[in-house]
């Protein structure tokens, strides 16, 4: 057969044709999106270089000294090497192949600046890595998924990210890259809430708030223990409450106390009912205080009782009016809530009402607690009628069964209930798949762990069908406080690394980290001072495991008593173990910079002349009893002297001697100059005062 | 020759330049002696007050009357700085002696501590001026 013209040009036409389509289709399968970002970022690093090298031949013409030339050249010749180095490179798939974590990461083909310093501000995938992570984070050990997720084999722009169906773990963009700290480094439990961990603020954050607000009241987690309830004893809560206010409480604890870590449980007005109804019916007793009205209403009560409410040191912990901490509750509507009877009861001595309450003993006379209490009285904050309660008993069964059911035994002790997890176990959250994940009727394009974790935070109905129960109560997070929590959520994964790969950041052991829970636990820093942080109600114990003997000060905080008459706050009775006591000094003895354990105080040999003639110094010369009591004669004005010598260490008191303002600038105490050796003398005095004497006299 | 003269010259500006530091030593000296002679001179009310108000009132008290809340376990009692008759018969100099060095500098009460380490002299001088205010009154010529 042959063809004619025409046909001979159609067939040389698809000729052409296929070998275009044959062309194309080879062009496609051998050029990459990442070629694109290599050749882009190979232009950029030889522009860098180019004007680094310019400068440095400018640098060259002005330099006169011939080493510095030297070593100018030096420079430009390395400099040379690598910029040849950089245009004879060639177009390749970066891959960092981890066997250990069974793992390929090719995220450097595109990622190319990650490494090399001087591309901070390019835009992604250029950029230099921020922060200083891959210092103690070598690429070539950790690779890039192991903190960011995403799919590290992939190399096309949205599969290497992993935001595509059915890929489980998509990027963790920004901050949430932070969830990936706990695959290494665990947060104990046990640690200071305000232990600071460089980089990893955001995790930090949401390890605080995860503990701050209870979780593991409900929530199991592996390596984290039950804490106790955090919420007050609801058993004699009759005695303390009435109805209205119990009420209302429940129906929105926000209303009443916005700063309350109680959750909304959103609760209808019948089950509140039924709620208190059985709470009520728990403790039918009443508080025997008949005093307790007596100087309600008075305004010379009222008065006397805000001055002491402001000298006791009582806002180191609560806030009234806006002002004062946050370690217990607000008091600004204190008479809404409970009866002047309770007050009268609770402040007498707090762990009488509940044993474990973090309020301690404040040692405040009757009188002045009356006082107390008609100042407290006069917060009457508006609230609701509230709703009707029951004392029907199959009402009060319904109630019971409700407060099971809700697991307000999460953070309140009530009867015995057995302290359970009312909510499902938090270990490997942060690896659900989201599939596995319950959305209801939430309708969402992209699907994520972290999206649905951060609508349960926020709004823990939201996923809530009639076949889904969803029984979390709303905790009222805002957003970033959300995203902080949803970080630490996501940090609590499955897969586990290898052994070693962990790295504990912050031991919980050490003094130092075992005294700073402690102290926050007793917010001992609402009232005193150390390096500069806490309040100023107590002095200041930066100095303390220097100054005092830890003999004394383990007498002293085992039953406290005053020491400084011009200071109407009293140091409270914790009634601590002995074991805390010890916490408590061995942490100020690692502020101090003293040895610890400690070694008893050696005694000073000296001579009877020498005391007599410091006690003539004490007495006529210097007059210390102007100021200061001993035995119930002198002043008022500094700290008392009786058993002085018990208290405080020589060499702290020749030190205080020199120059009282070099350790307390604003002391009342003079400073003295000494003739000879007066002030040994001086010393050898002040430490026969006491029941333990310091001293051999010859 | 030159050389010699070239010498002389130096020891020449030498000389000069000592006597002229030995003159400034000098001129500072009778210029603090001057200082202490002229208590009250310097300093301030308001420096003066603050001072007061944190460290004299426990024995003297808020007024300045002596009632502080330390004044009743002490004997002699402590000044009543609001008393313009005695005040006025006790000179500038005589007050910052007092503040300076205590009672025993001035053959009085030791219950009155010496503040002279504790405070720089201007004030001290503000301690007087604001004793001045206190009392209303001014000290003997």
């Amino acid at each position: 057969m042959r063809l004619n013209k025409r046909q001979r040009l159609w067939l040389f036409l698809l000729f052409i044709a296929l070998f275009a389509v044959a062309v194309i289709a080879v062009r496609i399968e051998f050029t990459h999106p990442w070629q694109w970002y290599q050749r882009e970022f190979k232009a950029l690093e030889l522009k860098a270089a180019e004007v680094k090298l310019n400068k440095l031949q400018a640098e060259r013409s002005g330099a006169k000294d011939p080493k510095k030339i030297k070593g100018i050249d030096e420079d430009i010749e390395r400099l040379k090497i690598s910029i040849s180095n950089i245009k004879s490179s060639s177009e390749k798939i970066e891959q960092i192949w981890l066997v250990e974590l069974k793992e390929a990461d090719r995220c450097l083909t595109c990622h190319q600046g990650v490494e090399k310093t001087g591309f901070e501000d390019k835009p992604h995938p250029f950029k230099s890595h921020p922060g200083d992570y891959l210092k103690n984070h070598p690429v070539n050990k950790f690779g890039c998924v192991v903190c960011h997720d995403g799919q590290g084999a992939a190399l096309t722009v949205k599969d290497a990210h992993g935001e595509v169906e059915h890929w489980l773990r998509p990027l963790l963009r920004g901050s949430l890259a932070q969830a990936s700290c706990g695959k290494c480094h665990f947060a104990d439990q046990k640690l200071p809430l305000d232990t600071v961990v460089a980089g990893s603020e955001q995790f930090m954050k949401g390890w605080k708030l995860y503990m701050d607000n209870n979780c593991l009241g409900c929530h199991k987690l592996m390596g984290y223990e039950r804490p106790k309830r955090i919420g007050p004893v609801l058993t004699p809560i009759s005695k303390k409450v009435n109805h209205a206010w119990l009420t209302e409480w429940i129906k929105d604890p926000k209303g009443y106390l916005p700063k309350t870590k109680m959750p909304n449980f959103m609760l209808k007005d019948d089950e509140i009912s039924l709620i208190a109804s059985y709470i009520l019916s728990l403790s039918t007793e009443k508080i025997a205080e008949p005093k307790s009205r007596e100087r309600l209403n008075k305004p010379e009560a009222i008065k006397s009782g805000e001055s002491l409410v402001n000298k006791l040191g009582c806002l180191s912990c609560h806030t009234i009016n806006k002002r004062g901490g946050t370690f217990g509750p607000d008091l600004s509507g204190i008479a809404a809530k409970a009866t002047p009877e309770w007050l009268v009861h609770w402040l007498k001595n707090p762990k009488v009402y509940q044993s474990d309450t973090p309020m301690p003993n404040l040692r405040i006379p009757e009188r002045e607690i009356q006082d107390i209490v008609a100042y407290l009285n006069t917060f009457k904050k508006q609230t609701g009628k509230g709703i009707a309660v029951s004392t029907n008993p199959a009402n009060i069964e319904k109630g019971r069964k409700l407060v099971k059911d809700k697991g307000c035994t999460g953070c309140h002790e009530i009867e015995k209930f057995p302290l359970g997890f009312n909510a499902p176990e938090h270990d490997g959250i942060g690896s659900k798949r989201t599939d596995e994940l319950a959305w209801g009727d939430v309708k969402a394009d992209d699907k994520t762990l972290q999206k649905w974790l951060q609508i349960k935070v926020m709004e823990p109905r939201k996923f809530a069908t009639k076949k889904i129960i969803a029984k979390m109560p709303n905790f009222g997070f805002k957003e970033d406080d959300a995203k902080a929590l949803v970080t630490f959520l996501m940090s609590l994964r499955k897969e586990p690394l290898p052994q070693n790969y962990a790295k504990r950041l912050n031991d919980a052991t050490t003094m130092q980290m075992r005294g700073r829970k402690f102290l926050e636990e007793k917010n001992c820093l609402g009232c005193h001072k150390i390096n500069k942080k806490g309040g100023e109600v107590g002095p200041d114990l930066t100095q303390e495991g220097k100054k005092v003997r830890p003999e004394w000060l383990f007498a002293f905080l085992k039953s406290p008593s005053r020491i400084r008459p011009m200071q109407e706050a009293r140091m409270p009775d914790f009634k601590l173990p002995d074991a805390e006591i010890n916490t408590i000094i061995e942490y100020l003895s690692f502020v101090a910079k003293e040895p610890y354990p400690y070694n008893f105080s050696q005694k000073k040999n000296t001579f009877v002349e020498n005391i007599k003639k410091g006690e003539k110094l004490y007495q006529k010369e210097l007059a210390c009893l102007g100021c200061h009591l001993f035995e119930g004669k002198g002043g008022m004005v500094g700290p008392e002297h009786t058993d002085m010598a018990s208290r405080l260490k020589r060499e702290w008191v020749e030190k205080w001697l020199d120059n009282p303002q070099a350790i307390q600038p604003d002391v009342i105490m003079p400073r003295f100059k000494f003739k000879g050796k007066d002030k040994e003398m001086l010393l050898d005095y002040l430490m026969t005062m006491g029941k333990e004497r310091f001293l051999i006299v010859e | 020759m030159q050389k010699d003269i070239k010498h002389h010259n130096k020891l020449f500006i030498i000389m000069v330049i000592l006597i002229m530091a030995v003159l400034c030593f000098a001129f500072i000296a009778i210029a603090a002696d001057a200082k202490e002679k002229k208590a009250g001179s310097k300093g301030s009310v308001a420096e003066g007050e603050k001072l007061y108000k944190h460290y004299c009132t426990p024995c003297h008290g808020e007024k300045g009357d002596g009632k502080g809340f330390n004044a009743d376990t002490l004997d002699p009692k402590p000044a009543n700085h609001t008393d313009a008759v005695e005040m006025s018969k006790r000179t500038d100099e005589k007050l910052f002696d007092t503040i300076y060095g205590g009672g025993r500098e001035v053959a009085k009460s030791t219950y009155m501590p010496p503040w002279g380490y504790t405070f720089t002299e201007t004030q001290i001088d503000s301690l007087v001026l604001y004793l001045r205010r206190l009392c209303n009154c001014k000290g003997p010529k």
